[in-house]
């Protein structure tokens, strides 16, 4: 029979089974805690270590932050800029705070500049990073993303805050937690089995494996396990074609209605850049565009999907803000990058030293409202 | 808070170790309290005055309905508890919609009508608890039971954290009696709680959200055309599953947390997908809202006690407003509206073939048995599409995709994903199958400590690889 018993019994009390649930509870727990620290072990072993994982809580927590006290800089862009622009160098060079890192993997920045846009008291200096195809996707993961972040800000319970203090404990001594690769799903997903010939491939776009750490400013450093000619950088750099390769028209438009369709979200995307940099600037804080190094076959796709023509120059034409293009100085385009989008730790370092001076003229030039 | 949130695991064990370290009941149930209101500002603090809303008014309301013989009076007293929680309710679950349906029924008419557009946000869980507020009014109102005579009880009844948000819907018989006594889980209870909340995260997270949530959202978020009949049937089947596991995942640790502090909840399913029919169906499947239902709406209109056509009607009452209970859209109505034609047709075809010799022998054989369970399984999935679908173009879509009417369809889901499916549902509907008559108590007492002390490590071990996530139950939002 059930254990529950109808509405109307007043003596309701639920049966506990027979059995020696102490010793049960004993014996799941040591074997749980063996088990798991076996595992940590393992990975320990394979080169896996500490890291804060990169969240819409730890996003939330340094956007918190933005607009609090004078002069802040912030940085927005997605994993290039996360990676390749050390916090900590700037910090030095300018003498200054370390900048609020709001860079989001694999996002469209747009949401994540007009969210800033938006924030009273903001007056400093505001660097955004260019992969120049991320910022004119028109839907799916990049924005929603970049929503989710938003929308976790706006939203932020009490609960939230707390977990993401628990979770912060955790993550920074265990390297057995590891969102990219290490989780049951991604664990599942080394279950190789072909797919059905004709089955949709990848549903939703599946980012790379892992290899960055992050620390409590959300810096992100390259794993040097991904370093140059590795089995990781490898594995990295094949992700990127399907990511960087925009899907063909679909069946119900020609080419040209397709082109046009492009064409118009592109305006559409320029617009609201131009209006998010504008309402900044209004405040008294400065922009500069910066776009980091990308190499080898992805250089290629995105200069012939994302032509610098029909991106980073117009944004800089529309929003009137100066620029920094690795391909325009000599001290930036000497930089490589392993898995072909983002710079090693080492290099992030002196990448970042390079551009200080580039920033530095930048921000005391072009710099009024549109 | 969630209960998949680290943030709850330390609530949970600081809240445990004060309430052990309290000798004064009266104490250990202020702690429990306010320990509850924490669980609930955790989300939203603001709203933590609805709830103090929803149990000031039933409590003065069932206090003076006491004191009044008179129907008049009583009637005037439910009314006001029935409007304070139907109005909260109304207005933060259905106000956008009646305000969107308003404005489409003004505009078929040849009229205009603009609104500001309402920015409503839902308060977690405001259907449970009003819902379990108002059980306790009503039962005061028909005399079925007594007020309570302590505010401090009825205020735990209403709040009590492990089922606030997300039920079981508990009655104010079962509850207050047991908060009248000082409670005290033994060393028993409290490992066999430990084991239900395992259980019920180890459905949530492992089986629910990894393994079955990606594949119900992939073909039901499809929005570029037809599906292949395959991928529509595992994505509904998939859906299934995941429903089950998350809600039945969080009714299996809210009655394990409650074991823990020495309470005890009502159990919300029994293997519901083994069901034989849909009148079991709904014995077995979220069984304190349908028994809620029952007492407090299909009785009350008349039941099976007035005629077979209004006995029909009653039913479909009920069912109707049992979806819309689920939200606030036209699919919920649909979904409810297909389990009203369901539970009548069932009842139709009982009265109409019940007694015929055939009939019993394919209710009472075990291949009968199985076919009629296979059906009502299929069944359920049908009404699911509309559930879980966005809107009606796309459960009608995927319904053509399920029947095969269309080709070509798309082939979304991956080899691994079919595969994790066919698994996890296989061994769902097994799983209820052998347990269909038996309680999971009955169920654990057939094997030896030891070997459960194994099957809890394997759910930790799978919980904690799983590394969690801050997916909500798929119920908190109703």
């Amino acid at each position: 029979m059930p254990s529950s018993t109808s509405n109307s019994d007043s003596a309701f009390e639920r049966s506990i089974p027979r059995g020696q649930w102490v010793l049960a509870a004993v014996v799941g727990i040591v074997l749980a805690l063996l088990a798991i620290s076996l595992w940590e072990i393992t990975v320990r072993g394979k080169g896996y270590g500490p890291s804060l994982n990169d969240t819409a809580d730890r996003w939330s927590l340094v956007r918190s932050q933005v607009g609090q006290v004078p002069g802040q800089t912030v940085v927005i862009g997605s994993s290039r800029i996360q990676f390749d622009f050390d916090l900590d160098t700037y910090a030095r060079e300018m003498n200054t705070e370390r900048p609020l890192q709001l860079a989001m993997p694999g996002t469209n920045p747009v949401g994540l500049l007009e969210h800033v846009a938006d924030q009273e008291g903001f007056d400093g200096v505001l660097i955004l990073g260019v992969a120049p195809g991320l910022w004119f996707v028109p839907q799916g993961p990049p924005v929603e993303w970049a929503r989710r972040a938003t929308g976790r800000y706006d939203n932020w319970s009490p609960s939230q805050k707390i977990g993401l203090r628990v979770a912060s404990f955790l993550q920074s001594r265990l390297a057995f937690i590891n969102p990219e690769d290490l989780t049951l799903e991604a664990l599942l997903n080394h279950i190789d089995l072909p797919d059905r010939p004709g089955a949709v491939p990848n549903l939703p776009p599946v980012l790379p494996a892992y290899f960055a750490g992050m620390d409590e400013y959300r810096q992100a450093r390259m794993w040097d396990r991904c370093d140059f000619g590795s089995e990781r950088a490898k594995l990295i750099q094949q992700t990127w074609p399907p990511l960087f390769t925009p899907p063909p028209p679909p069946p119900h438009l020609s080419p040209e209605e397709f082109q046009g369709m492009l064409k118009a979200n592109s305006e559409q995307y320029l617009k609201r850049i131009r209006v998010a940099v504008d309402k900044v600037r209004s405040r008294g804080a400065k922009v500069v565009f910066i776009r980091p190094p990308s190499t080898d076959t992805l250089r290629e796709l995105e200069t012939k999907f994302s032509p610098r023509e029909q991106t980073w120059d117009l944004m800089l034409q529309v929003t009137g803000a100066p620029g920094i293009h690795f391909e325009d100085y000599p001290e930036l385009a000497g930089f490589r990058c392993p898995e072909w989008s983002h710079l090693t730790a080492e290099d992030a370092v002196n990448y970042t030293t390079a551009l200080m001076p580039l920033i530095r003229k930048a921000l005391s030039e072009g710099n009024t409202p549109g | 808070m969630l209960f998949n949130s680290l943030t709850f695991v330390v609530f949970f064990f600081a809240l445990l170790a004060f309430y052990y370290s309290l000798r004064d009941w009266r104490l250990q149930k202020v702690l429990l309290l306010v320990g509850s209101y924490l669980f609930y500002a955790a989300w939203n603090p603001p709203f933590v005055i609805l709830l103090w809303i929803s149990t000031f008014v039933d409590w003065y309301a069932a206090k003076a309905m006491a004191t009044h013989e008179r129907r008049g009076p009583r009637i005037a007293l439910l009314c006001v508890s029935l409007f304070a929680n139907l109005g909260l309710l109304g207005f933060f679950k259905y106000g956008g919609f009646v305000l969107e349906n308003f404005q489409n029924v003004v505009g078929f008419y040849g009229m205009t009508f603009e609104a500001a557009k309402p920015s409503i946000i839902l308060p977690v869980g405001i259907s449970f608890y009003t819902f379990q507020t108002m059980s306790y009014t009503l039962d005061v109102f028909l005399k079925r039971s007594k007020p309570s005579n302590s505010f401090l009880d009825f205020a735990l009844y209403v709040t009590f954290f492990p089922q606030l948000v997300a039920g079981p819907i508990v009655r104010a018989t079962h509850f207050l009696p047991q908060a009248a006594t000082a409670r005290r889980a033994t060393r028993q209870m409290f490992s066999w709680g430990l084991f239900l909340m395992t259980l019920g995260m180890f459905q949530k997270i492992v089986l629910a959200d990894i393994m079955l949530a990606p594949s119900a959202e992939t073909v039901f978020g499809w929005a570029r055309g037809p599906l292949a009949t395959l991928d529509a049937w595992l994505g509904v089947l998939a859906f299934s599953g995941q429903i089950f596991f998350d809600f039945a995942g969080y009714s299996t640790t809210a009655i394990g947390a409650a074991l823990c502090f020495g309470f005890s909840l009502p159990d919300n399913f029994r293997c519901p997908y083994a069901a034989v029919g849909f009148s079991d169906f709904w014995r077995r499947w979220h069984i304190s809202l349908s028994t809620w239902l029952r007492d407090y709406l299909y009785v009350p209109l008349g039941g099976n006690r007035k005629g077979r056509i209004r006995t029909n009607v009653n039913l479909m009452i009920t069912m109707l407003l049992g979806g819309l209970w689920h939200g606030a859209s036209w699919n919920f109505v649909v979904w409810g509206g297909l389990h009203g034609g369901y539970l009548g047709a069932e009842r139709f075809l009982k009265g109409r073939f019940g007694d015929k010799p055939w009939s019993q022998s394919l209710t009472g054989s075990w291949g009968g048995k199985v076919l009629l369970g296979a059906i009502t399984y299929l069944l359920i999935n049908i009404a699911w599409v509309f559930f879980r679908a966005p809107d009606f173009a796309t459960a009608k879509l995927l319904l053509l995709s399920m029947a095969g009417i269309i080709p070509d369809g798309a082939q979304v889901l991956s080899s691994l994903a079919m595969l994790k499916i066919t698994v996890v549902i296989g061994a769902l509907l097994i799983s209820h199958c052998v347990h269909r008559s038996i309680s999971v108590e009955a169920a654990a007492e057939r094997l030896p400590g030891w070997a459960h002390g194994i099957v809890w490590a394997a759910m930790l071990i799978l919980i904690i690889l799983s590394q969690g996530s801050d997916n909500a139950f798929i119920y908190f939002q109703f």
